[in-house]
């Protein structure tokens, strides 16, 4: 099911394309096989487009492409066509993706500059990399660690942050760049409990103040609830692609694809027992409880 | 993940700089490095240790009266290993024609080594207090950023200022693997090239994860206009002055040279 | 092959990627260093990052980091280390040279890379240590070099008999564990330079 055009979000409100790939495909310099090929899909604005899949299904390899890596920097054979912010990725003059596109990645810390020695510096880097005025460095950075709940943190070293606190000061840095489109790839694989609660409520927060993300996860436990559309890719091609609740809802189906969250799988569970609990999968644990109390209620 | 406080203090990790507020911290950077050349060469001019000597205690004294003793145990902390290598070396152990001064048994000692090895000692001297002096008192940001002013790479302040971050840590991370496997014993048990072989293998995985994050900070760094073309700012803001002061410091290292040469 | 004439020339060789890899390499400089001082060997291994990236990204690249190691031991730890930059980068463009012309391909050919290694090392440094320290470093060789010296021979002669007595089987460690690095990287997160001249 290829079906990026249809729209299917949540809202069902139509917003802009920003990225479309066409008959797209992949192979790395270093690999024999494609990572990515024959994918076809369109990213929309203002909306959040969750992407997952199993190990080796190209998720990253997408996340990179988007984010103006390859070819440019990753070197590979390209096939079919891409779009991003209407450069060709493959005649893209160079930073033309880059500049608009935040990237963060899954590791906290090697994706820092490694040559700073406070969270300001660091976050400061990329807008001296651009020529900027010190006063709005001063004033851009004070105002990306504030919103990621780190200005208290603005002198430490970034090796001395939690992993949380190093992927916010990462979002931060995007942020400060001010740039429209976040692109995170698997931002809480290497997290504790604490570091993901808080990386996952940031992204939820920029998120209601209409950013564009674009999330990579293998584990959708915490994301779907603020995901508006979810894109299930295997052997580097798109193998579903809907709105998290109508997709989930035969987790069945997805089980070789996709890990599913535990409130789904129990939501899933209970329905093939008998109990009426919908046709749409719940999106977190608390709405799984809601339609247990509703068909409580409804029952008892 | 909570960083240990103890092992991740701000002075191990900026090694020689010291946060301060003395006249030599407000003499531009660029003027103390370059400060450094004349210096050690009119250190090393002459074949005296008279020289040499007068610098050094000049320096000394300037750098106590400006409440900088750290300089200076710095410089000694460094320079010691090697001004007790050259007494014994050239004052004890080489050979010479001439009478020693004073002889217990087989150890002699003998005026003219002793002279070589504190001529040499106070060249050294010399020279690593004038570098540590300007290293103490120039933060490496504000360093990298009058670099950068003067048209050294940016990329270049990069590695220089990425090394001065990689080389405290890895040295942290590689003493805390040896200190622990020391603490177990290890040092006691197997032959040379078995306990390498075990210490190597203990070091390998940071080694090449460092090597195979390589990727990751460079496409961050694309991401973060690394490779873009133009005028560099700082944040900090470096008053670009003393040029003509520091060119002068450089140039007056020549004459000192021909100076040495004609003597 | 163009990934070799990339890397041999000034002008190609430095790509983000080689700028990334310099710092890496000095930390690991470093680890060599730490680790004699430990065990305490009359070893210095302080070559291996240079040698490693020399391999990695060749011998421009693996200058500048050995420049580069030397100078910020020098600025941020000890002034001394400041003239062996010279020794570090000449390290790095044998190695570098030497990995582009093939001289990882074969066992045999490694060990001529670990000679010329040696020989690069006695040529440069020898000089610093002699005009400079008057034949002293500070560190566990100075007891070699002081054996030579009371033995009769001149500092010049001490110093290299010191050198040939303990930089063969430093620069054979280096080589070996600069491999053994390599080696632990996957082919896909190596530089193309390193696809062409290394191996494995």
């Amino acid at each position: 099911m290829v079906s990026g055009a249809r729209g299917p979000d949540s809202t069902g409100s139509r917003t802009a394309v920003f990225a479309g790939f066409q008959e797209f495909g992949v192979t790395y310099d270093t690999a024999s096989t494609p990572s990515l090929t024959g994918l076809t899909l369109e990213l929309h604005s203002d909306k959040l487009t969750l992407i997952t899949g199993p190990s080796g299904s190209g998720k990253s390899t997408l996340v990179r492409v988007l984010a103006g890596f390859i070819p440019r920097l990753l070197h590979g054979k390209i096939e079919g066509s891409a779009e991003v912010l209407g450069n060709d990725v493959e005649s893209a003059p160079p930073n033309s993706i880059t500049d608009s596109i935040g990237m963060v990645f899954d590791n906290p810390f090697d994706q820092l500059t490694a040559a700073t020695k406070t969270a300001f510096d660091e976050t400061a880097y990329a807008l001296e990399n651009e020529g900027l005025h010190p006063a709005e460095i001063v004033d851009r950075v004070m105002g990306a660690l504030e919103s990621v709940g780190l200005a208290d943190l603005a002198g430490h070293h970034p090796r001395r942050l939690s992993g949380g606190q190093s992927q916010r000061l990462a979002i931060a840095c995007a942020l400060a760049q001010q740039k429209p489109i976040l692109v995170l790839d698997d931002p809480t694989s290497q997290l504790d409990p604490t570091g993901t609660a808080e990386v996952v409520s940031m992204v939820g927060k920029l998120r209601r103040e209409h950013t564009t993300v674009v999330l990579v996860a293998q584990d959708l436990t915490h994301w779907l609830a603020i995901a508006d559309r979810l894109v299930i890719l295997d052997g580097g091609r798109v193998t579903a692609d809907g709105s998290p609740a109508s997709l989930l809802a035969e987790p069945g189906l997805l089980a070789d694809q996709v890990m599913i969250p535990r409130y789904v799988a129990i939501w899933a569970e209970l329905r093939s027992r008998g109990i009426e609990l919908g046709d749409r999968a719940p999106l977190g644990t608390d709405q799984l409880l809601a339609s247990l109390q509703a068909s409580d209620g409804a029952g008892g | 993940m909570e960083a240990d406080t103890t092992t991740w203090s701000p002075a191990r990790v900026a090694a020689l700089y010291d946060v301060g507020n003395t006249w030599l911290h407000r003499v531009h950077p660029l003027t103390k490095l370059a400060a450094v050349l004349p210096l050690t060469v009119a250190g090393f001019a002459g074949d005296s240790i008279r020289v040499p000597a007068v610098i050094l205690i000049v320096a000394v004294l300037t750098l106590l009266v400006s409440r900088l003793g750290s300089v200076v145990l710095k410089s000694l902390r460094l320079i010691a290993p090697m001004t007790f290598a050259l007494f014994v070396i050239h004052g004890v152990v080489r050979p010479y024609e001439s009478e020693p001064i004073a002889s217990w048994g087989p150890i002699s000692i003998n005026a003219e080594g002793l002279a070589l090895a504190g001529t040499t000692a106070a060249r050294l001297a010399v020279f690593v207090i004038a570098v540590t002096s300007a290293m103490t008192t120039v933060h490496p940001k504000v360093f990298a950023t009058a670099l950068i002013q003067r048209g050294v790479s940016h990329k270049l302040a990069y590695a220089y200022l990425a090394g001065a971050e990689l080389l405290p840590e890895m040295r942290l991370r590689a003493s805390q693997i040896l200190d622990a496997q020391q603490s177990r014993g290890f040092d006691t048990k197997g032959s040379l090239p078995r306990r390498f072989r075990t210490l190597f293998a203990l070091l390998k995985p940071l080694l090449v994860s460092s090597l195979i994050g390589v990727e990751m900070r460079t496409l961050a760094l694309e991401s973060r206009g690394f490779s873009r073309l133009g005028r560099r700012t700082s944040a900090v803001e470096v008053e670009d002055r003393g040029k003509l002061l520091q060119r002068s410091l450089l140039a007056a290292a020549i004459p000192l040279v021909v100076l040495a040469i004609l003597w | 092959m163009t990934a070799i004439k990339d890397a041999l020339s000034f002008k190609t060789a430095f790509t983000t990627t080689a700028w990334v890899l310099i710092p890496v390499a000095i930390g690991i400089n470093m680890i060599g260093r730490t680790f004699t001082q430990v065990l305490n060997l009359p070893l210095f291994l302080d070559t291996i990052g240079t040698t490693m990236l020399a391999f990695l990204a060749g011998p421009w690249v693996a200058a500048v980091a050995g420049v580069l190691t030397n100078l910020v031991i020098g600025l941020t730890l000890e002034a001394t280390s400041i003239p062996f930059g010279i020794v570090n980068a000449a390290i790095g463009i044998v190695a570098g040279v030497m990995a582009a012309r093939g001289f990882l391909r074969s066992t045999g050919k490694v060990i001529w890379l670990m000679v010329a290694l040696t020989v690069t090392t006695i040529v440069t440094a020898t000089p610093i240590v002699v005009l400079v320290f008057e034949g002293v470093s500070g560190s566990g060789v100075d007891a070699v070099t002081g054996f030579f010296v009371a033995s009769g021979q001149g500092m010049v002669e001490s110093v290299i008999g010191q050198q040939l007595l303990t930089t063969p089987g430093d620069k054979i460690l280096t080589v070996l564990l600069a491999f053994a690095l390599i080696k632990g990287v996957p082919a896909r997160y190596r530089p193309p330079f390193a696809r062409e001249v290394v191996p494995f």
